[in-house]
């Protein structure tokens, strides 16, 4: 009889109609309406009951028909749980083993890993639906790809998750999986790990990692480390090599433990402050899989500890006792100071003998020698003659000293040359390699070399707006403090200016052989360093004069303090500043140029031109900018090769604000290359952490399986009651019958 | 003639200390008596001495006639770094006014010695001298200067500070910064020091004691332009290997 309601009905189900509310509201009206004019008809002619119950019985029936009654049983089955592959989709594992990409062994892998229902999926810094292998990836996260997974498959319980990997992986889980008492990550299912590569396989020589610290202190020792990676070469030397602008500074050789693996160490110190560019090297041999691993370059910051400071005087002075006081005072100044205490003639005249005296040997070769003859020259940042005549001492290395200290300042060194009667001409230095450095050129005999009478030096053009001259901020003012100042009492003079030199202060009358006013204070540029003469020894009585007036010391601090900055180059006295903005970066990385331009108060500089050039490995390129209100001119490049590059920008028309040297180093390292060797010590207590199963590469075996997972497909079904032939029956019987019982009684 | 060769040949042939060739007067060392109303004394040839030995045995050079008499209160006090306060007896309270300059004419630069001639411990001169300082310095007292102090050693090798009285065995000072500007000794070193015109010595002490004398105060000049210079480390290992210290 099911066949009458279109077949079987579960008494689970439930009643539902296709139709919506207001259809059912007219069909009801429509029924209400047809059997109520029915039974208007009907009035006064009994017995009319029977043909208005087979009239409503048909009504009704077709009625349930037009409301289309659906009867709704649900139902659901489970399926077997999935096992999710995870494929690691990095360039590690292209790396090639024995000529093949190391990703050749994954379709092994997935051949025993593929059992029942499984879905493929790769992964590099995060998962990735379906198998859409490239292994190009430029890194893997294994910890975000499981995290992916759980997040795919949440609350359903999976047959298994294999991971295909080398276990070169990061996102933190190797060192979370490696330090002890790690918590197993919580996953869908139970875990088997396949691994690929073989390090027996993998030949590859690499400069791994370099320490260097970032920063060192000038003068002192600082060290860089080298962690040397040499897979498939266990046992054999290598070596090391620390390049510095592409030429090689030091060499030593390691030897790759049975692990492959060796550290080399590089001492090193600088003399000056900035920032240097090292490069570590490995050679490349036959067969090594990725040869642009066997370099690596660091940036180095060399910074100042203290200013080092060599004060040699050629006697004890009123002026030097006050420069020394000066230098003293300074906390961020080590002062050695050298004082000729006793001269030849003295010694004739003095009836003491040498042991009631607390003299020592003057250690001039010591002093003036650079590191590579075992001196502290070159330990230096500033070094002062002052009133200084050398002959007695050097005597015959005379010109090979001298020969030093001018080596020194054109290598970056800074010198001043401080007057008196044991100075400049008085001392004969004309003609000498030192000589050749001053601002100032010499070559007046003793009785020209001097005049005695006192004078008020004069700024000159250059003076009004140098750094070292420039005492005061404002220039009406600055000029006003200098015409304060009390007179120098005598001057050492010179023939002239030495070519590239400037005049900062100047004799009002006095004029040298070319009829320019007479230098009293002059600077020069020497290679990449600095030199400056002040051809007097009274500047002391800046000192006195200003305390007596009340004025404290100030104007001999700064005078000095400038001097000083300018000189060593100080970078904090720097106008002009450019940084980059990282120190070492990948090939492909923008770097930005930040070029900073303060006035001479210091003040930021708004609209100044900016032009520059950047000196790579490929070249020379230009860029120029111009500063905004906070003084800055801000310049993005993008590094084309690796190397190390130098940048220098000057500032303001031709550079007149100054210029700056920055350097940072591009390498051409993939990270994701940086490690090749398969980590299966990582696999392994990775796989025992999750209570997994670990297959080293080359191994088979089937993956670990839930048997209770499972899921639940949840199914419908519906039986059209509308359809169901009982209400076409009905529905027909009914309302015929009440037409055949109108039809005998003669109606319509 | 070069300078050397022109010093080298007056040297040989004078054996005195060579005229001073500063490229002027006020770069050479000279010596500024400061001269209160009362208690204090004028000593020149002392100074004219100790001036003259400096220049004939160091390498400083010194204005052998550079001695001048000044007031606290005269400016010119500031260029002459070198100052000597000579006395023997009590002496009145200097104004603020002084006070003030002294003291910035000391924190500046300038160099004093205290030398009380009076031969007596706790002589009227040096309780004034050091009510003076304590005014001045309120919170820097005098020190003893002690055995390997810097003074002792600028030049000459002292074991004791002697004058025209042995004194007390030791010289004190005060400290700014790290050195001592101020010195204070109670040995009568000018009485020491000073001879007459016609060049003999007016105080009759031992020879030793007038040569140790002299050697002080020589160090007291090399010192003052020298401050703690013995103290860098350069020196101090270097006399530490030669046995001298």
């Amino acid at each position: 009889m099911g066949w009458l309601i279109s077949g079987p009905l579960s008494p689970q189900g439930h009643l539902e109609f296709q139709t919506g509310p207001m259809e059912m509201v007219i069909i009801a009206v429509a029924v209400i309406c047809v059997f109520g004019l029915a039974a208007w008809h009907a009035r006064g002619r009994p017995p009319a009951w029977p043909e208005l119950a087979a009239l409503a019985v048909g009504l009704f029936a077709a009625a349930t028909a037009l409301v289309r009654p659906v009867w709704i049983e649900a139902s659901g089955r489970e399926e077997p749980g999935v096992l999710a592959i995870l494929v690691d989709d990095s360039r590690s594992m292209s790396v090639l083993e024995d000529g093949k990409p190391r990703s050749e062994q994954v379709e092994r892998a997935l051949g025993q890993a593929q059992v029942g229902r499984s879905e493929v999926f790769t992964f590099g810094s995060e998962l990735g639906a379906g198998d859409l292998r490239s292994f190009d990836q430029s890194e893997s996260d294994l910890t975000r790809a499981l995290q992916g997974l759980r997040e795919r498959y949440a609350g359903e319980r999976l047959a298994g998750v294999v991971v295909i990997t080398d276990g070169i992986v990061r996102g933190g889980l190797r060192d979370r999986v490696a330090s002890s008492g790690g918590a197993p990550l919580e996953l869908p299912g139970p875990l088997t790990i396949y691994q690929v590569g073989q390090a027996e396989e993998l030949s590859d020589l690499a400069v791994s990692n370099i320490a260097s610290g970032g920063y060192a202190f000038q003068q002192a020792p600082f060290e860089i480390s080298a962690s040397i990676q040499g897979a498939g070469y266990a046992g054999r030397p290598v070596p090391v090599s620390l390049l510095e602008d592409g030429v090689v500074v030091a060499t030593q050789t390691v030897t790759l433990d049975g692990q492959g693996k060796a550290q080399a160490f590089f001492s090193l110190k600088r003399e000056r402050p900035g920032r240097f560019v090292y490069q570590v090297q490995v050679p490349t041999w036959e067969g090594d899989a990725v040869p642009e691993n066997n370099s690596l370059p660091v940036s180095v910051r060399v910074v100042r500890d203290k200013i080092r400071v060599l004060q040699v005087s050629g006697g004890p002075s009123v002026d030097q006792k006050f420069l020394r006081l000066f230098l003293k005072q300074d906390p961020a100044v080590d002062l050695v100071s050298f004082f000729i205490l006793r001269t030849p003639d003295d010694l004739e005249q003095s009836p003491y003998a040498s042991s009631e005296l607390s003299l020592i040997e003057f250690p001039y070769r010591t002093l003036f020698t650079g590191g590579d003859r075992d001196g502290e020259l070159d330990s230096f940042d500033l070094v002062i003659f002052q009133n200084f005549d050398y002959g007695p001492y050097f005597q015959r290395e005379s010109n090979d000293l001298l020969g030093e200290v001018a080596d020194y300042v054109a290598e970056g060194g800074a010198f001043v040359m401080i007057g008196g009667d044991r100075s400049f001409d008085l001392a004969d230095y004309e003609g000498t390699p030192l000589g050749e450095v001053l601002p100032v050129q010499l070559g007046l005999a003793p009785k020209q070399a001097t005049d005695l009478t006192p004078f008020s030096p004069q700024l000159s053009a250059e003076g009004r707006v140098h750094p070292i001259s420039r005492l005061l901020g404002n220039a009406e003012e600055n000029e006003q403090l200098w015409e304060r100042l009390p007179p120098l009492d005598g001057l050492n003079l010179s023939l002239s200016l030495a070519p590239g030199s400037a005049a900062l202060l100047q004799h009002p009358t006095l004029k040298t052989q070319e009829g320019d006013p007479m230098p009293v204070v002059a600077v020069r540029e020497v290679g990449k360093g600095r030199s400056m003469a002040l051809m007097g020894d009274s500047s002391w009585r800046w000192v006195m004069s200003e305390a007596a007036a009340g004025n404290g010391n100030q104007a001999y601090l700064r005078f000095w303090k400038n001097s000083m900055r300018w000189l060593m180059q100080d970078r904090d006295g720097q106008r002009v500043r450019v940084e980059a903005s990282r120190d070492n970066l990948g090939i492909g990385e923008p770097v930005r140029l930040i070029t900073r331009v303060r006035d001479v108060g210091f003040e930021a500089i708004e609209g100044v031109p900016v032009v520059g050039t950047l000196q790579g490995p490929k070249g020379l390129q230009s860029f120029e900018g111009i500063t905004n209100a906070a003084g800055e001119a801000v310049i993005e490049l993008e590094p084309g090769s690796a190397g190390s590059y130098q940048v220098k920008v000057e500032a303001g028309d031709r550079g007149k604000l100054g210029q700056d040297y920055t350097t940072f180093a591009v390498s051409a390292r993939d990270p994701e290359l940086d490690e090749l060797l398969p980590d299966s010590v990582f696999l392994r207590q990775f796989a025992d952490l999750q209570g997994g199963v670990y297959y080293p590469a080359g191994e088979a075996g089937s993956p670990t399986l839930d048997p209770r997972a499972a899921r639940l497909v949840e199914e419908e079904k519906q039986t059209p009651l509308w359809s169901a032939p009982i209400l076409a029956l009905l529905a027909s019987l009914g309302l015929g019958l009440s037409w055949l019982l109108r039809r005998l009684k003669g109606l319509r | 003639m070069r300078r050397r060769e022109f010093l080298l040949s007056a040297g040989a042939t004078l054996l005195l200390p060579s005229q001073a060739w500063a490229l002027g007067k006020v770069s050479t060392v000279d010596v500024v008596e400061i001269q209160l109303p009362t208690g204090t004394l004028s000593r020149p040839n002392a100074w004219r001495t100790m001036l003259y030995e400096v220049a004939r045995t160091t390498s400083v050079e010194t204005d052998p006639e550079g001695v001048v008499q000044l007031p606290p209160d005269d400016l010119a006090l500031f260029e002459h770094p070198f100052a000597v306060l000579v006395g023997d007896a009590a002496f009145g309270p200097l104004s603020a006014e002084h006070l003030e300059q002294l003291k910035r004419y000391l924190t500046y630069g300038g160099f004093l010695y205290v030398d009380d001639t009076s031969g007596v411990p706790g002589s009227d001169f040096s309780l004034c001298v050091r009510r003076l300082l304590q005014r001045m310095f309120p919170t820097r007292p005098l020190q003893r200067l002690e055995r390997n102090h810097s003074l002792y050693r600028a030049f000459f090798l002292i074991e004791r500070p002697l004058g025209r009285v042995v004194g007390p065995g030791y010289l004190e000072g005060i400290k700014l910064g790290s050195i001592y500007p101020i010195v204070f000794g109670q040995i009568d070193l000018s009485g020491a020091l000073e001879r007459s015109e016609s060049g003999r010595s007016l105080r009759p002490i031992p020879e030793h004691q007038r040569r140790e004398a002299t050697k002080l105060a020589v160090n007291l000049v090399l010192y003052a332009l020298t401050s703690n210079y013995k103290q860098d480390q350069a020196h101090v290992k270097a006399l530490l290997e030669e046995g001298r210290l």
